[in-house]
């Protein structure tokens, strides 16, 4: 197996484990099941990246009245964002 | 499983329904406390969701709100649900209908109630919406659904009107429980729908079984769907189960279905009305919840006159139809739909191909494709794997001569009629975007009226088919 087959088997069989009841062919696996593992764990990534911008004092949470969280940046942490956007753009032209 | 408290809206003059009712909880399927509060409405001319209702809200916090009205008194019903609406009432909202009239169920479940039930209200009705409301979803898993309907209707390729009606029902149907039946040609997308309205509803995380009915041995549909014991017939050595007990909780997709013989439609009509089933060989009944969703590419109703399909078993899988149409009345699509097929073979096969030249686009859409979709799809991969340039030509398309095209065009021609076909794809966009209104289609437009208007009658664009509402 190539790694892009060791990914894909790891997400059926994530999806497998999860939903155990689950069955389809080959059509409803690679159109639904892996669209939703993708959308899981895009997710995830988010989550996952809010949670450190919050903790770098980059964006704030704001809890509305419904106890959602919604996140927006830190205004005066601005120009720490620019300078931060900036040399991650550098690097990544660098790297090219 | 947690108690539950349900209030009955009710419209009826009667008090039938809430003792029916009361039966249905108190009976040993409920499964646990089912605490029902009943409040009748009052038919006033304008219905609303007043203090007295909202106070009974507040204080007694359903889960879940049963609203029950006669035929009759639709219109104070959806008012009243409007009204609740209005005072946003977040309770799931069930409603009670006399008659599934497609078109009346497509609306509530427009208006956002999360399921209906038609009466006589039954156990296997009746519990299983009950239990599906009641399920809690967290806002994760909320987010992964409206992202997983965002990102899985793209599957559906198409932008013509014709098109579009029919596939913005798809996540309605997926929200309810009811059977469905599918119209189309061959190669029209059935069983791509089918499992879009599965896997946008709340069984997307059980089975869905697709079947060809038409491709099972006549003798072995029975045993397909049903399943069989031990010894039922020589040769049964060992018990099996049925496709119908595979997809308990699950969607059986159930292609060709007027393939099936009489007597399993019999059968599976006793299923849909009872959710009940006896596996070939048994002496007990089973039991299973499967959504039934149906499809064929033959008339249904001549299939009944015919006698190949029981008027009855038709009946009850038509609660909502979904009628596919054949490509040739959505060529406005056939290029949309190419593209997507060559970009997504041109990346299997490793290939710079990101276009069709002008002779293969007309022949295109010149094409009536009677396999539909299929047969595109199987001509586009057939051009990618042939073409050797950064185009698909005319050479590649191995298309069959029933209505072949005047090998040489005038530019003039050719030119007029892409200027047609543009026109007439226009015209109609932009009724679809004003909802059949020509006043304001004209201005978005930048056309009077009387142009437009000619325009419309020269291409024999019928406006009030862009009305919502219009069948």
């Amino acid at each position: 197996m190539t790694n892009e087959d060791h990914e894909i088997a790891q997400e059926i069989l994530t999806y497998l484990v999860d939903h155990p009841d689950a069955q389809d062919t080959l059509e409803g696996i690679a159109e639904w099941w892996l669209l939703e593992r993708v959308i899981k764990q895009q997710i995830l990534y988010v989550e996952e990246a809010l949670e450190k911008l919050v903790a770098e004092n980059l964006v704030l949470p704001h809890s509305g009245g419904d106890t959602r969280t919604r996140y927006g940046i830190n205004p005066q942490k601005r120009p720490e964002i620019l300078e931060l956007l900036r040399q991650l753009k550098s690097r990544s032209e660098s790297s090219l | 499983m947690k108690p539950a408290k349900i209030l009955l809206l009710d419209l009826n003059l009667t008090d039938d329904l809430s003792l029916t009712l009361l039966t249905i909880f108190e009976s040993p399927y409920a499964g646990s406390t089912i605490d029902l509060k009943h409040h009748r409405v009052n038919e006033h001319e304008n219905v609303d969701c007043d203090t007295e209702l909202a106070g009974i809200i507040s204080c007694f916090q359903p889960d879940i709100i049963l609203l029950a009205s006669p035929a009759g008194l639709m219109k104070q019903a959806r008012m009243l649900f409007e009204s609740m609406k209005r005072e946003a009432v977040a309770i799931p909202v069930i409603v009670i209908v006399e008659a599934s009239e497609a078109s009346e169920v497509l609306e509530w479940l427009k208006l956002g109630v999360a399921d209906f039930i038609t009466v006589p209200l039954t156990v296997t009705s009746v519990l299983p919406r009950i239990w599906k409301s009641l399920e809690r979803v967290t806002p994760k898993e909320a987010l992964t659904r409206t992202l997983k309907e965002k990102l899985g209707m793209r599957l559906l390729v198409g932008e013509s009107p014709a098109f579009l009606k029919e596939i913005k029902k798809i996540p309605l149907m997926a929200k309810c429980n009811a059977s469905i039946l599918i119209l189309g040609e061959t190669g029209t997308g059935k069983e791509l729908c089918a499992r879009a309205i599965h896997y946008l509803g709340s069984r997307s995380h059980k089975p869905f079984i697709p079947v060809n009915c038409g491709a099972i041995p006549t003798e072995l549909v029975e045993n397909e769907l049903f399943g069989h014991e031990r010894g039922a017939f020589t040769g049964a050595k060992n018990s099996q189960t049925g496709l119908i007990q595979e997809a308990d909780g699950g969607t059986l997709f159930l292609d060709e279905i007027d393939c099936l013989p009489l007597l399993a439609q019999v059968k599976l009509l006793r299923f849909l009305q009872e959710k009940e089933y006896r596996p070939l060989g048994s002496t007990k009944t089973s039991m299973a919840d499967v959504r039934v969703v149906a499809a064929t590419n033959s008339d249904p109703e001549q299939a009944v006159r015919a006698g190949r399909l029981r008027q009855d078993f038709y009946y009850r899988l038509n609660v909502i139809p979904l009628v596919l149409p054949p490509l040739r009345t959505r060529r406005e699509d056939i290029l949309l739909l190419a593209q997507h097929f060559l970009a997504r073979f041109a990346s299997e096969e490793d290939k710079q191909i990101a276009d069709f030249s002008p002779a293969a686009t007309q022949m295109l859409i010149s094409y009536d494709w009677p396999g539909n979709i299929r047969e595109l799809e199987h001509v586009i991969r057939r051009a990618v794997v042939l073409s050797t340039e950064a185009h698909v030509s005319d050479a590649n398309l191995d298309l069959p001569c029933s209505n072949p095209l005047p090998l040489q065009e005038s530019l003039q021609g050719a030119k007029r009629k892409m200027v047609a076909e543009f026109e007439k794809n226009y015209i109609k966009d932009v009724l679809l975007m004003y909802n059949g209104n020509i006043s304001k289609a004209a201005q978005a437009a930048h056309k009077n009226r009387r142009a437009f208007w000619q325009l419309i009658r020269k291409y024999e664009i019928d406006a009030k088919s862009f009305k919502s509402g219009s069948s």
